[in-house]
């Protein structure tokens, strides 16, 4: 799962021209510690939606890969 | 003289004369097997002053039942008109009082029928001696309002019609040269799918582009691989009929309209004086709200853009998001052969802007080489979110992108 959401959070990096990151920690925060923005939040949601099946936003916001983690 | 040619049937103008010249027999509601058998028995209808529904080849049972119809009932006419000449028959047919009910294409999951007295349909038909040597691409389907006009058109100047609906881009390319095929009619997804061109086609005269918002863009590559083409952009509607045309995406207010045609929140609002008979369309004080979004261009000349169906807008954040917009700057990418931009509701956002694209047979486009095409030509809101790679981006029996 880990490297899932790993490979998603880099495919969005990917497409905004920013590097990719080596690994993820469940204390970092979307906004903050990725750069994040509110159109990458939904990108996203999207794409976990997609491979797992959860709308992480669907009943409050989401904002670290802890937050992530639990909502999986 | 041909009338018709498909895959597997053609038919000649004296076969249709023999046809009506001895049956007895039509279907007020047919579900054709192939075009040649669907237009015999309209064209015997037509000579015989009795009214007709033209029903897809592919309707549902569902689509059957919500419209009460009887399908494929076998209606006997006692003493059917003989007539002696390919001349007179044509002749016949322009003037028939025949009403034709015609369906909407039900994109919205919904199909509504309209009934239509035949010199509604034809009244922007032209006929003239000039016509006369016109070859038509058949590039709609035969039951909607755009290729009940250019069967019309077609017919009554005595031309050949080569179907090439939804044919495969070497087919239509092909016809257009075995046939030089003078006239083309189709809607931009059809003009679309036959780009980029490596050659030009000198044979084509006349080229029509309706039935779905089209851009400056697509006509800019129209006129590149039709040299001697005149374009002509039109708007309709089953609802309506045909009402304008224009050799750009700018349509003109003539006097006709004057009157009949206004603009309500940006919405195009048509007198129901322009349309054909239905108790099905709701009307606001003797107007039908089209849904069609429009732009002044130039407003004492009474010029006019569309821009959007109203109900097609995405809201993201807060920012409405045109999705014909995004498809338009899209299908400038090279390697980009057809597109499809829709809204997917989205918890973060309210709704996330969505595609799907198709791309010619030898790219190799990823979705950051998009984004990157995308960046600094449309603002970031609009640029799509998810985008979806597909072989073949799915089409409506009309021949138009699909609408979510």
């Amino acid at each position: 799962m880990q490297q899932k959401l790993l490979f998603i959070i880099n495919s969005i990096k990917n497409n905004k021209f920013e590097e990719p990151v080596a690994k993820i920690l469940p204390e970092q925060k979307l906004r903050e510690d990725l750069n994040f923005d509110s159109f990458d939040l939904a990108e996203l949601t999207v794409k976990i939606e997609e491979e797992f099946g959860v709308d992480i936003f669907e009943d409050g916001l989401v904002s670290s890969i802890d937050e992530i983690y639990n909502k999986l | 003289m041909l009338f018709l040619s498909d895959k597997q049937h053609s038919l000649s103008y004296q076969d249709i004369l023999d046809h009506i010249n001895t049956s007895y027999f039509y279907k007020d509601c047919f579900i054709y097997p192939d075009l040649r058998s669907f237009f015999l028995n309209w064209i015997f209808a037509l000579v015989n002053e009795k009214n007709i529904a033209l029903v897809d080849a592919d309707i549902s049972e569902k689509e059957i039942e919500d419209n009460n119809l009887i399908i494929n009932k076998v209606i006997e006419i006692e003493n059917p008109k003989r007539i002696s000449s390919v001349e007179d028959l044509i002749g016949i047919i322009g003037d028939s009082g025949s009403e034709i009910t015609l369906f909407t294409s039900g994109t919205t999951g919904f199909t509504r029928k309209f009934a239509h007295p035949l010199k509604n349909l034809i009244r922007k038909i032209n006929i003239s001696e000039d016509r006369k040597n016109d070859v038509w691409g058949f590039a709609f389907n035969p039951t909607h309002v755009a290729g009940v006009q250019v069967f019309f058109q077609a017919v009554l100047n005595q031309n050949l019609m080569v179907n090439v609906f939804m044919s495969p881009k070497d087919f239509v390319l092909d016809a257009i040269k075995k046939y030089g095929i003078t006239n083309l009619s189709s809607t931009p997804t059809f003009y679309r799918l036959l780009f980029p061109l490596k050659e030009t086609f000198e044979s084509v005269k006349k080229i029509t582009i309706g039935g779905e918002k089209s851009d400056s863009h697509l006509i800019s590559e129209v006129v590149k691989a039709f040299p001697n083409a005149r374009i002509n952009n039109v708007y309709g509607s089953t609802e309506t009929g045909p009402l304008f045309s224009s050799q750009n995406d700018e349509f003109v207010i003539t006097e006709q309209h004057i009157g009949r045609i206004k603009m309500v929140d940006d919405e195009l609002y048509i007198h129901k004086d322009l349309f054909g008979q239905t108790t099905q369309l709701k009307l606001i004080d003797d107007f039908y709200a089209t849904g069609d979004l429009i732009e002044w261009t130039d407003n004492e000349q009474g010029k006019f853009r569309f821009i959007s169906r109203k109900n097609e807008l995405i809201n993201v954040g807060g920012y409405k998001v045109n999705p014909y917009e995004v498809e338009e700057e899209l299908t400038k990418h090279p390697e980009i052969r057809n597109v499809r931009v829709y809204g997917k509701s989205n918890a973060v956002l309210g709704n996330i802007i969505c595609c799907e694209v198709e791309l010619h047979a030898d790219s190799d486009l990823q979705e950051k080489d998009i984004r990157l095409f995308l960046n600094g030509t449309i603002q970031n809101f609009k640029i799509p979110r998810k985008i979806n790679f597909l072989e073949k981006i799915q089409l409506t029996r009309t021949g138009k992108k699909k609408i979510v």
